[in-house]
């Protein structure tokens, strides 16, 4: 996007209801002006960055509660007491640890109402939508993957390597439903203050596919009476288990500081695959026994260029993890049939599978005798 | 009916038909709200103590572009050994 465009407002704004507010009214600056420099004195280009910004006026319920939620603090990344490194860290050597996270991981968090609901994230370069006309759901390109990206994006659109086999299709929530992100990812979830849930998977309003696929036929399906049916003496399993294609998985993240001081990152590999694991997130809410799992890009020496040894934990959870991916089909390579998946030991998380100083890590996630052939 | 009683009728339908179209559009244009029209377009790109208003400038690509061009904007620097997806 090139600057101008940036910044570039559409005459209908101006007939809006927020357009109709003025424009110093939430950005500040002198009006009228001679010279730009003289115009953006005092002018706050992301005024719904600030607290107590205008937006909570008309708009308190979800401006008010978004402060707390985890796209706000990105608390599940960076906090070190609670977030998705607690488990691994060194407590001894926390603080340098903390530096590295606020240098390259913090930066990665939904500052301002505007981010969703006017223009691009500010952190994946910004920019108007629409000519700054407010919109209550956020574009699911321009907003939502222009940071769910790697991973979420690619798998909606059925992108990958061109020469994967099989090849990948769209999610069918986005052809043909056509589906918005927040269909699912509802905005009370997105607004809502979660203030009990550390990481992401703790949200009580997270989205479940039973909420709309269970119905009173769902176990008509012979699959579903066998594999999503909680009863003693079956084996249940996560949806994607057999409705998610392969998706991306992350190697190796290493960060550090350029001869600038500029902070870096550089990962080992990323490529696609699909792996059923054992589920390291068992639960009420998530009973499973077997569940898809991701590899995560963290490593033992990630942070190696602050401290040696800031993850001496680094065993005490999983590299693979829960995962969700969003490339969900109605049937999946591994569900064609029964023999799709019993005897292809393939598409299970086994031990071979696992890097060697990786092992102890995923002992609870490797699949230790996949399910043989019928 | 006589042929001109005809000509008659169909004359005054045409003209009642007329009035009736008139009086549409100009109901319509009574339902806009003040400050909903191309008027309020102009007031937030005209300012009556002279000078730029942001509007102005704002929708205006042409000011943008040559603005920008004599005074480009700083860009925040990224370190360029980054390697491989985030």
């Amino acid at each position: 996007m090139e600057a101008e465009d940036k910044v570039l407002v559409a005459k209908e704004f101006l007939n809006t209801v927020h357009g109709q507010q003025g424009c110093t009214s939430c950005h500040g600056g002198v009006e009228p002006a001679a010279s730009r420099k003289e115009a953006h004195q005092g002018m706050v280009a992301e005024p719904s960055a600030q607290k107590d910004s205008k937006c909570a006026t008309c708009h308190a319920d979800a401006a008010g509660t978004f402060e707390m939620t985890l796209h706000k603090t990105s608390r599940g990344i960076v906090d070190l007491d609670t977030g998705v490194l607690a488990a691994r860290i060194n407590p001894e050597k926390a603080d340098l640890l903390q530096k590295a996270v606020d240098n390259h991981c913090a930066s990665c968090h939904i500052d301002q109402c505007g981010d969703c609901h006017v223009s691009r994230p500010q952190w994946s370069g910004g920019g108007l939508i629409q000519g700054h006309v407010f919109q209550e759901t956020p574009n699911p390109i321009l907003n939502c993957t222009a940071c769910h990206g790697s991973r979420v994006q690619k798998e909606m659109l059925g992108q990958g390597p061109s020469d994967f086999e099989p090849k990948l299709k769209p999610s069918v929530h986005w052809v043909p439903a056509g589906m918005q992100c927040v269909e699912c990812h509802t905005k009370e979830w997105i607004h809502g203050p979660s203030t009990e849930a550390a990481v992401r998977y703790e949200v009580k309003e997270a989205p479940r596919c039973e909420d709309c696929h269970v119905d009173d036929t769902f176990y008509d399906n012979a699959y579903h009476k066998q594999h999503a049916e909680a009863d003693p003496g079956k084996t249940l399993l996560q949806c994607q288990v057999c409705h998610s294609q392969p998706y991306n998985n992350c190697y190796g993240c290493h960060v550090g500081k350029d001869d600038k001081g500029l902070a870096y990152f550089k990962t080992d590999k990323s490529e696609f695959d699909f792996k059923i694991g054992r589920n390291p997130l068992k639960s009420q809410d998530r009973p499973y026994d077997y569940v898809v799992v991701r590899h995560v890009p963290v490593a033992r020496d990630t942070f190696a260029f602050y401290g040696e040894d800031l993850l001496s934990n680094f065993d005490a959870s999983p590299t693979w993890k829960y995962a969700t991916p969003h490339n969900i089909v109605k049937v999946a390579p591994q569900a064609e049939s029964c023999g799709s998946c019993h005897g292809n030991e393939a598409i299970f998380l086994l031990e071979e599978n696992v890097a060697e100083d990786e092992r102890e890590a995923n002992r609870e996630v490797i699949v230790p005798k996949p399910p043989p052939k019928f | 009916m006589k042929f001109s009683e005809l000509k008659k009728a169909v004359a005054i339908i045409g003209i009642a038909l007329f009035v009736v179209v008139l009086s549409g559009c100009s109901g319509g244009d009574q339902d806009q709200e003040p400050g909903e029209g191309d008027q309020a377009v102009e007031e937030g790109l005209e300012s009556a103590a002279g000078g730029e208003t942001c509007a102005s400038c704002h929708t205006d690509k042409k000011k943008l572009v040559a603005d920008l061009d004599a005074d480009p904007p700083q860009e925040v620097e990224k370190s360029e050994e980054s390697e491989g997806e985030g």
